[in-house]
């Protein structure tokens, strides 16, 4: 090992030092591998991958979190799923990134990956004019949609509302919750629509919030992606960066003239995941008070929530 | 492929299963929750499957770069779809899915500095403090050039040491490179 201080205290703080042992949990789980991958194995329907996600969705529903959606055999979330969910936010005058200034040529297919990124990180780090709304949808590898819609809206300054919706279409929330930063302090509100419940927790707290624009630039930063090409995504033309790296499936798809990204998606063993992102200007009137939750009437204040 | 190659594929995968199961979760313990961990096993066997024409030599280093790849894919997802199914079993929890590995190193000013580093960063401090890879198998983990590994340690070392120092969290654009510095200033 490098000889330097800083490497050695570092190494003084390994959470885990011995190698764990080789267990007969461990043994299951390559046989369960095994299974799932090798064609001599192969025998059955459904990958037990598919039914371990699936076990999961049960669980998410037994408490009341999100309900599994059998509608099958989309390719893409409703487009307008995020519009219907809104308490009254974004209108269609919102700007999906195609009015934020531009400052950078625009990119084609040919435009280096180092360029683009580091232009992408830039643009997201100064895009402090918008609201970033985010839908996640997730889908089985068979295709079936993982639990409901998720929409989340974030301010780079702070505050950020969070749903997830039952199904997408309905615009029938199953939870809001919002975080917001006054004086110093954290205020964090939600409200269960299922169970009519509400609270708030207050945390005196320095620590940041969760960014989702920070995520997005570490994404891109992390690196060993490449331009693939252009593409449409929900009509409008998009610079399509995916990466080979084993293990990390993931594609973004940024506007080419203003950088900012539109669309990301994941691969992964539990399926597929799709987040599109749209960059909602402060002045739009649909963001005034969106982060300021405010519990229907009727609605019970309980200490916390239990779903 | 024929079953007597397929047989042998899965005699071969099932013994590098097996050596490396605990490197890998051990890797993995260090840098996420225990249930993330555990599944991420079956993730990262999974993609070497998937692989398994590029699995090297010494397969080791490159198992840990697929980890750190699926590492950073758990964190994003916990971070996003998860954390909202973990709010409702109480709204006083912990809200955002955060880097274990950071917490790991505990709460004094040199975590605070390590902290501060980014994820990239931190990640060539940990793979060489707690892996104890250098060199050759560093830059397999980093997916990177041998030269290009020992700049990556150093720069972070260096950024480590000007935290230390100065308690100054880096700006994202310090490292950028200059012209684009010129096209940020435009």
């Amino acid at each position: 090992m490098i000889d330097d201080p800083m490497v050695s205290a570092l190494a003084d703080r390994n959470p885990v030092r011995d190698l764990p042992k080789y267990d007969d949990a461990a043994e299951r789980t390559l046989h369960r591998l095994l299974n799932d991958v090798s064609p001599i194995r192969r025998h059955r329907a459904a990958p037990r991958w598919a039914a371990a996600v699936g076990v999961g969705v049960v669980a998410a529903v037994a408490v009341g979190v999100v309900v599994a959606n059998q509608r099958g055999g989309e390719s893409e979330p409703k487009a307008n799923a995020a519009e219907a969910a809104k308490p009254a936010t974004s209108s269609s005058a919102a700007a999906s990134g195609a009015t934020t200034t531009r400052r950078f040529p625009t990119a084609d297919a040919s435009t280096p990956i180092q360029l683009v990124v580091d232009r992408t990180a830039a643009a997201v780090n100064s895009a402090s004019d918008y609201v970033l709304e985010a839908q996640e949808i997730q889908r089985s590898t068979s295709g079936e949609q993982l639990g409901g819609l998720s929409i989340s809206w974030q301010d780079q300054g702070d505050p950020e509302l969070s749903r997830i919706e039952e199904d997408g279409t309905s615009g029938q929330p199953l939870l809001d919750e919002s975080m917001y930063r006054k004086d110093g302090t954290v205020f964090d509100r939600a409200i269960d629509y299922r169970q009519r419940e509400w609270a708030e927790v207050v945390h005196r707290s320095k620590v940041p919030m969760p960014s989702q624009t920070q995520g997005i630039v570490q994404d891109i930063q992390e690196g060993h992606d490449r331009v693939l090409g252009t593409d449409t995504i929900n009509g409008r033309l998009a610079l399509h960066l995916g990466n080979d790296e084993p293990g990390m499936g993931r594609e973004i798809w940024v506007d080419p003239s203003t950088y900012l990204p539109i669309r990301m998606t994941e691969h992964g063993s539990f399926g597929t995941a799709v987040l599109d992102y749209t960059w909602i200007p402060k002045s739009d009137p649909s963001t005034a008070g969106i982060f300021l939750l405010q519990p229907p009437p009727g609605f019970v204040q309980v200490p916390t929530i239990k779903g | 492929m024929t079953t007597s190659a397929e047989a042998d594929r899965e005699a071969e995968f099932a013994r590098l299963y097996r050596r490396y199961q605990p490197h890998i979760l051990a890797y993995l313990r260090r840098r996420l929750p225990e249930a993330d961990a555990v599944e991420a096993v079956g993730d990262v066997f999974l993609v070497a499957w998937r692989h398994w024409d590029s699995v090297p030599e010494q397969p080791l280093p490159w198992l840990y770069r697929i980890a750190g790849n699926s590492t950073a894919n758990q964190r994003r997802r916990s971070s996003r779809w998860r954390r909202l199914q973990e709010r409702l079993q109480s709204t006083t929890r912990q809200r955002h899915a955060p880097d274990l590995a950071v917490d790991a190193v505990g709460r004094d000013a040199f975590a605070t500095a390590f902290a501060q580093l980014k994820v990239a960063d931190r990640e060539v401090l940990r793979l060489v403090a707690w892996e104890g890879l250098q060199g050759a198998e560093l830059a397999v983990a980093l997916g990177c050039s041998v030269s290009s590994a020992k700049v990556r340690v150093h720069r972070a070392r260096r950024r480590l040491a000007r935290l230390l120092g100065a308690d100054q969290p880096d700006s994202t654009f310090t490292s950028t490179r200059s012209d684009l510095a010129t096209e940020v200033s435009r």
